[in-house]
């Protein structure tokens, strides 16, 4: 039960009528047993919330930050009407509005009531309960109750990076020979025979072609296709960490989108695999055309955990689905000691069989500090910033040594680097 | 992603077939379903408790509290006997004197224990011992009847005031410890009664006054003093309560000596006044609750209850808060800024400047295109081949010893600045 201003508002009338009419006490008695009276006949006369039958519908996913609606439909299927305000609780971060209604429902009445969500994170939302409040005829008091009904609403990675796409695209087609002639050094893979035209190299000619036809015949290549690539996000600790406000984690994941989004188009398969000490999620042998929806649904309930990595484990779920050679993309961090401690290590078994490239988001913030200069506390933050970088330097050239392709960007320029990664060993035919 | 209109059909459907008394659960599951996966049921479920529900959680609580009640009111009902009071006839408690009214009944002497002095002392005759154990509950009002009443009188460690008013012959003199002490004195009844508890207050009779006899005297006056009064009778004045109590009656000649002051005559008049009794009758002045207009009282109490309402009204919230766990918000910086504040409080100016230091060789290596292991002398060379600069000031610059206080600290980062920006434009 709850009661309502009204009843209170009358609590306080009350004061004056005591207070005026002879027999104080008798009055008072008088007011406020007519008020229990009117109290008692409301939340006897109220509709009943258990009557109530509610279904949610509408939406089931949206992008971060990217309005959807999701809706109740509330039918009343009680004898009485139901009046009052309906609660549609969702935790604050799905950001819902309105999360209050009012209710108006005659018996056999059904009502759509629609919330919009505008996310402010990631994951799987899911409401709380819908709470009914339902007021009596006199507006004294109402009873109160509340449904569970189930719903989620998936929250998808923004892919901020999109508008990298088109010209990360128009390169490839460039690389795959689609725009200007193919060329040789641009791929190894053998594609055809052609015509001589003035301008190509020499080098290219099919001299045993050439003698059998009386024309001079070049070869064509083109970049090498069907090529695997694991994407490999490091959930850990490290990928908790803020670079600019965004955690390393979601920097990663929309690089990794746009590199598969350039991987589906350029005919390579991707896979994906997040990980820190037990796997957190999975995409496997997904078509191309299917591959980003299923990418962008494995990510969204990832969250960073406040664990160390298990570089070992790491290690060997890429080695048990990559049985031939393959691009590894890892999204991680360049921490000197998770990488010295975990992954250096591992990393041989790695990369005596596949191609690892290291991606990891640099912290334009180092660079601010390390300008630090005119006062002793700056120009300590200057030093502890160069001594941060010394050791991103030592592991960096550690990876390489190593035969790691290292990519770091500040977070804003992150996605595009990893890409114009892909796209420059695509180019030299190193996949 | 929308619901499908087809789902939304069936969920109408569903309402259609709804009869007014069936339950949520008799619904249809008719999820409107899209291609995701995770697509929960979405017919509601009602989770506020019902009535029974109520019940069936609130009867056990209900059940010890109903026990709880029942034990104490038998604990109360045992106990109800034994009641509590200082010098009280009907106390039982070590500081009560049931015991001596016992003794006293059981040697024909009538005990009455009476409230207020109008209704006892009036009608008693002059065969009566008014005893008052407790003479400062009494309201001041009462003192006079009972200076002016008939009988003997044993009046337990008066103040001032009230000697004055019930044996004007005698004053105060002091106190005494309390403990077994001798009669030292001619008054039968503490000859008979022999060593007994005495103590506490001390009195003298006035000076000129005749026939008052001081007993139990630790030097000079006495504990107890007997004398007449100008009624007919004695008035008898103890120091202190120890002898009559329940706790000590049994002790040496407390009893003998209690039986001889109250059991002189046929009855005892036991005055008892009831706590705060001497304020409630004594004090004229009006208090300011009794000042208010009537109205006050009653309008404060609606005044309570209104608010009440609205504490009520604002208090109920329309749900519970919803929980959701937040994540973890770690600046990538902040141990690199905690690392700068840590030399700085350590006063670490070797390992800052070596840092500054490596970081600007680094460049330097960078931009003269130097192998990355070069030799310091290698580094030393080279640059002093750009620049217009003494190789050992170079040499210092890079490899010196590091900076005695903050300010050469600050100056190294200036100068190494300086340097790297000079290698530049060369």
């Amino acid at each position: 039960m709850a009661l309502t201003g009204r009843a209170g508002l009358l609590g306080l009338l009350g004061v004056l009528v005591v207070a005026v009419i002879p027999r104080h006490l008798l009055t008072l008695a008088v007011v406020d047993g007519a008020l229990a009276v009117g109290i008692v006949v409301d939340l006897t006369r109220a509709g009943r919330v258990r009557d109530l039958v509610i279904q949610r519908g509408g939406s089931q996913s949206t992008r971060l930050g990217e309005p959807t609606t999701v809706t109740l439909d509330v039918v009343n299927t009680g004898r009485r009407r139901v009046r009052g305000r309906l609660r549609d609780a969702w935790p604050p971060s799905a950001g819902s509005r309105p999360d209050r209604h009012a209710l108006e429902l005659p018996p056999g009445a059904r009502r759509r009531l629609e919330t919009v969500l505008v996310p402010t994170r990631r994951g799987d939302r899911r409401p709380s309960a819908v709470t009914v409040r339902s007021i009596g005829p006199l507006g004294l008091a109402a009873r109160q109750g509340r449904h569970q009904a189930a719903w989620s609403v998936r929250v998808l990675p923004p892919f901020t990076s999109r508008r990298f796409l088109p010209e990360r695209l128009a390169r490839l087609r460039l690389l795959d020979g689609l725009v200007t002639a193919n060329v040789r050094g641009q791929g190894t893979e053998f594609d055809s025979l052609r015509e001589y035209v003035v301008g190509d190299d020499v080098r290219s000619i099919d001299w045993r072609a050439t003698a059998r036809r009386q024309d001079v015949v070049v070869r064509t290549w083109r970049p090498e296709r069907d090529r695997r690539i694991v994407l490999v996000l490091d959930t850990g600790r490290t990928s908790a960490a803020r670079v600019g406000d965004i955690p390393r984690l979601d920097s990663a994941l929309d690089a990794a989108l746009l590199l598969a989004a350039l991987a589906a188009r350029a005919g390579d398969r991707v896979d994906l695999l997040a990980v820190d000490r037990v796997q957190r999620a999975s995409v496997e042998g997904a078509s191309r055309t299917e591959v980003l929806p299923r990418l962008v649904q494995a990510m969204a309930p990832l969250e960073s955990v406040l664990v160390e990595s298990d570089a070992r484990r790491l290690v060997v779920e890429v080695l048990r689905r990559a049985r031939r050679r393959c691009l590894v993309v890892l999204f991680t961090s360049l921490d000197r000691a998770a990488v010295e401690e975990g992954l250096l290590p591992v990393l041989p078994s790695l990369t005596s069989r596949h191609l690892v490239v290291l991606a990891a988001v640099s912290d334009p913030r180092l660079a601010e500090l390390a300008r630090g200069r005119g006062d002793a506390a700056a120009v300590y933050d200057a030093s502890a910033a160069e001594q941060a970088r010394a050791e991103t330097r030592w592991v960096t050239a550690e990876l390489r040594r190593r035969g790691v392709e290292v990519v770091t960007a500040p977070p804003t320029e992150f996605a595009p680097a990893v890409a114009d990664a892909y796209l420059e060993l695509k180019a030299a035919g190193r996949l | 992603m929308s619901a499908p209109a087809a789902g939304l059909d069936a969920q109408q459907r569903a309402v259609d077939t709804l009869t007014p008394k069936s339950t949520p659960k008799s619904t249809p599951k008719s999820t409107p379903r899209s291609t995701l996966p995770a697509s929960p049921g979405s017919t509601s479920r009602s989770t506020s408790p019902t009535v029974a529900d109520l019940w069936r959680a609130a009867r056990g609580p209900l059940a010890a509290a109903a026990a709880l009640l029942i034990v104490a009111t038998l604990v109360a009902l045992v106990n109800s006997r034994r009641t509590a009071g200082a010098l009280d006839p009907t106390a039982t408690d070590p500081s009560g004197a049931r015991a001596l009214a016992q003794l006293l009944r059981d040697r024909g002497v009538v005990v009455d224990r009476i409230e207020t002095v109008e209704g006892g002392t009036a009608n008693a005759g002059a065969d009566v011992t008014i005893f008052v154990p407790l003479p400062d509950r009494l309201p001041p009002a009462a003192y006079g009847s009972l200076a002016t009443s008939p009988g003997d009188l044993v009046v337990v460690n008066p103040d001032i005031g009230v000697l004055s008013v019930l044996a004007p012959a005698a004053r105060p003199d002091g106190s005494a410890p309390e403990g077994a002490r001798q009669p030292a004195c001619a008054l039968p009844v503490a000859v008979t009664a022999g060593v007994a508890d005495v103590g506490g207050s001390t009195y003298q009779p006035k000076p000129g006054v005749t026939g008052a006899v001081g007993c139990y005297a630790a030097g000079g006056a006495g504990s107890l003093l007997a004398m007449p009064r100008s009624t007919g009778g004695t008035v008898t004045v103890l120091g202190s309560p120890t002898a009559l109590t329940n706790a000590s009656l049994d002790r040496l000649g407390n009893a003998a000596l209690a039986l001889g002051l109250l059991g002189a005559k046929a009855r005892v008049l036991w005055l008892v006044p009831p706590a705060g009794a001497a304020v409630a009758a004594g004090s004229h002045d009006r208090t300011v609750t009794e000042l208010l207009p009537a109205w006050v009282r009653p309008a404060l109490l609606q005044l309570l209850i209104g608010v009440g309402l609205i504490a009520l009204w604002r208090a109920r919230r329309l749900g519970p808060v919803v929980a959701e766990s937040l994540p973890v918000v770690v600046r990538a910086a902040e141990a690199v800024e905690g690392r700068a504040r840590l030399y700085r409080v350590a006063g670490a100016r070797d390992r800052a400047a070596e840092a500054l230091r490596s970081g600007a060789r680094s460049r330097l290596i960078d931009s003269l295109g130097l192998p990355p292991d070069a030799s310091p002398a290698a580094v030393t060379e080279a640059v002093t081949g750009r620049v217009r600069r003494p190789s050992a000031a170079v040499d210092d610059l890079l490899y010196g010893p590091p900076p005695h206080d903050d300010a050469a600290l600050v100056r190294l980062a200036d100068a190494l600045d300086a340097l790297d920006e000079e290698v530049r434009r060369q």
